[in-house]
């Protein structure tokens, strides 16, 4: 099979059964392209073998409309991607230590997250260090477990999970954090 | 001083963001982006990759589908405002995709511009029938290589903004009639063709049986309907309406209104309701529901104003669909709402089978047709 130069204005249908390109019969932009119904055969289509999830669309910077595949065999996404665990409060007027976080994921291939704390000291919001964890690589789709060592002292300790575009698909299964729950003081 | 080990695992149960954040779920969470949830996992989302260009005439796609014709060939086809045109086999030839050759083929041109509203799009026995508020109900069987206006009155031609099939008849909604070189919208009226899909029109001085139906005893306009079993659904911005196939005379269709109050349970948003098997979503002014023959639920609980807000930021349209597989590999059965805000598209999905919300985005990229799972080869 062969295939001829790029051709943005459409091609011609193949013959029956469908097993060729063409050369092109398009037109200017803004304007319906010609057609050539000779060439629109009874059984043109195709097989019905391949399925995607397609969509179309735009962007500001490209002329032309794209198709989409949102691709379920590849979850590296193309975007920064962030999950929020829920606010811990361990008990009012006490400030927790977190000691380990420990994660247990799914080995779909490598992939560079970061993970930190967002919480309160004397009212005042904080952040802890940000720690960045590589995990997988294997592709086994197997579980295995990583940890980060991340030690800060908030009241209502929050732990967020960041991974940025293109960083490798990532798979969570579970979170474990080691706290120590810290002393009461009452105002 | 003690110990303590908290533990977060799935299943996950999504955006929560009806109670303080301190006290939802450990599963819950009060800020995704664009990490999905299914089967206890937390996973970064799909890639969305460019796969090809779009059919060449520059407008928007509006319609997208895959139907099977009369010889079994698969036709997958993307709608414009200007024609319809299909997948070329070739595109799953070898380096088809890389060598950025455009594989959308001219099936029609339509003999006017049709409008911006998303396609309508109804498969029925071999061929797809689809209006998208033109004053045209377009078919095509996938063999003839002519696309027809079935759309005809005696005194001229109809479409509409929705299209159904429900006890052998094509139903439009919200429709859109040309007499006399007139033109009259009609966004309280259901209008039916006669039994037969493949010859009728929707002509009752000429169609025994075609006939239509103002819903004028309704507050509201139809901004949507749908079929569940033998009973339609249609759809208004405050309320529901149902319609009844009659085995009598006279009309074809009974049709009562679940309620008719001027603020109440209704589609409220027109592209957000979406159908798969016994059930149908849409997006109510305060909340989504889920509606099936035996029951009706409220939906978004926790997500409802995160989904809100994005919907009253939107700039374009928010527009849904029912996924069921991503893959035949991925059963992956969702609820997809997309909302155009600015040159991004802000994606919710709810995982029908566990219940949770996740939100997604898609920097400067957005979509102008529902995604739909079609073939490419």
């Amino acid at each position: 099979m062969s295939f001829g130069p790029p051709n943005l204005d459409g091609d011609i249908n193949p013959p029956s059964g469908g097993t060729g390109g063409g050369s092109g019969t398009g037109s200017g932009p803004g304007s319906n392209p010609t057609i050539d119904l000779s060439n629109i055969t009874s059984t043109g289509g195709l097989d019905g073998i391949d399925g995607v999830v397609l969509v179309f669309g735009k962007t500001e910077f490209f002329p032309l409309a794209i198709g989409w595949q949102f691709d379920s065999e590849d979850f590296n996404c193309e975007e920064d991607a962030e999950y929020h665990f829920k606010v811990e409060e361990i008990q009012p007027y006490t400030q927790p230590t977190v000691d380990k976080v420990i994660f247990r994921y799914r080995d779909i291939g490598q992939a560079t997250f970061s993970c930190f704390f967002a919480g309160n000291v004397l009212s005042d919001s904080k952040i802890s260090k940000i720690v960045t964890i590589v995990v997988g690589g294997k592709n086994d789709k197997k579980i295995y477990t990583a940890t980060a060592d991340l030690t800060c002292t908030f009241e209502a300790p929050q732990l967020i999970v960041t991974r940025n575009a293109f960083d490798g698909p990532l798979s969570l299964i579970k979170v474990l954090v080691e706290i120590e729950q810290g002393d009461r003081t009452l105002p | 001083m003690p110990q303590i080990e908290l533990t977060y695992k799935g299943l996950w149960k999504g955006v929560d963001t009806s109670l303080p954040e301190t006290d939802i779920d450990p599963a819950a969470s009060p800020f995704i982006n664009n990490f999905i949830l299914r089967k206890g996992e937390i996973r970064t989302r799909f890639a969305c990759k460019n796969i090809c260009l779009a059919p060449p005439d520059q407008t928007p796609v509006l319609g997208l589908t895959s139907f099977v014709d009369a010889n079994n060939l698969v036709h997958t086809v993307a709608i414009t405002q200007l024609g319809v045109y299909q997948l070329s086999y070739a595109f799953s030839g070898p380096n088809y995709k890389s060598s950025g050759r455009n594989p959308w083929l001219v099936v029609f041109n339509f003999p006017s511009t049709q409008t911006t509203i998303p396609y309508s799009i109804g498969n029925f026995q071999g061929s797809i029938f689809f209006t998208n508020g033109s004053p045209n109900v377009w078919k095509w069987n996938g063999i003839s290589n002519v696309v027809t206006n079935v759309g005809i009155l005696s005194t001229g031609t109809c479409g509409a903004s929705y299209l159904m099939e429900l006890a052998g008849r094509i139903v439009l909604a919200s429709t859109i009639e040309v007499a006399a070189g007139v033109i009259t919208i009609n966004p309280f009226r259901v209008r039916w063709s006669a039994v037969n899909l493949a010859s009728t029109t929707f002509d009752p001085a000429t169609n025994i049986g075609a006939g239509f139906n103002d819903e004028l005893d309704c507050p509201d306009t139809i901004t949507g309907i749908l079929p569940i079993g033998r009973t339609g659904y249609v759809f208004r911005s405050n309320g529901i309406t149902e319609m009844l196939p009659t085995s009598g005379q006279g009309l074809a269709f009974d049709f009562n209104h679940l309620w008719a109050s001027d603020r109440g349970i209704g589609n409220a948003y027109p592209q957000t309701l979406a159908g798969f098997g016994p059930l149908g979503i849409f997006g109510s002014g305060e909340a989504f529901y889920k509606i099936t023959p035996n029951s009706f639920d409220d939906i978004s609980k926790g997500a409802t104003d995160e989904i809100l807000t994005d919907i009253f930021n939107r700039t374009g349209s928010a527009s849904s669909t029912i996924l069921p597989y991503f893959s035949t590999k991925y059963p992956y059965t969702v609820y997809m709402l997309n909302i155009q805000i600015g040159n991004d598209t802000v994606q919710w999905i709810h995982d029908l089978k566990e219940g949770s919300w996740t939100r997604n985005t898609f920097k400067d990229k957005f979509f102008t047709c529902k995604p739909k799972y079609v073939f490419i080869s």
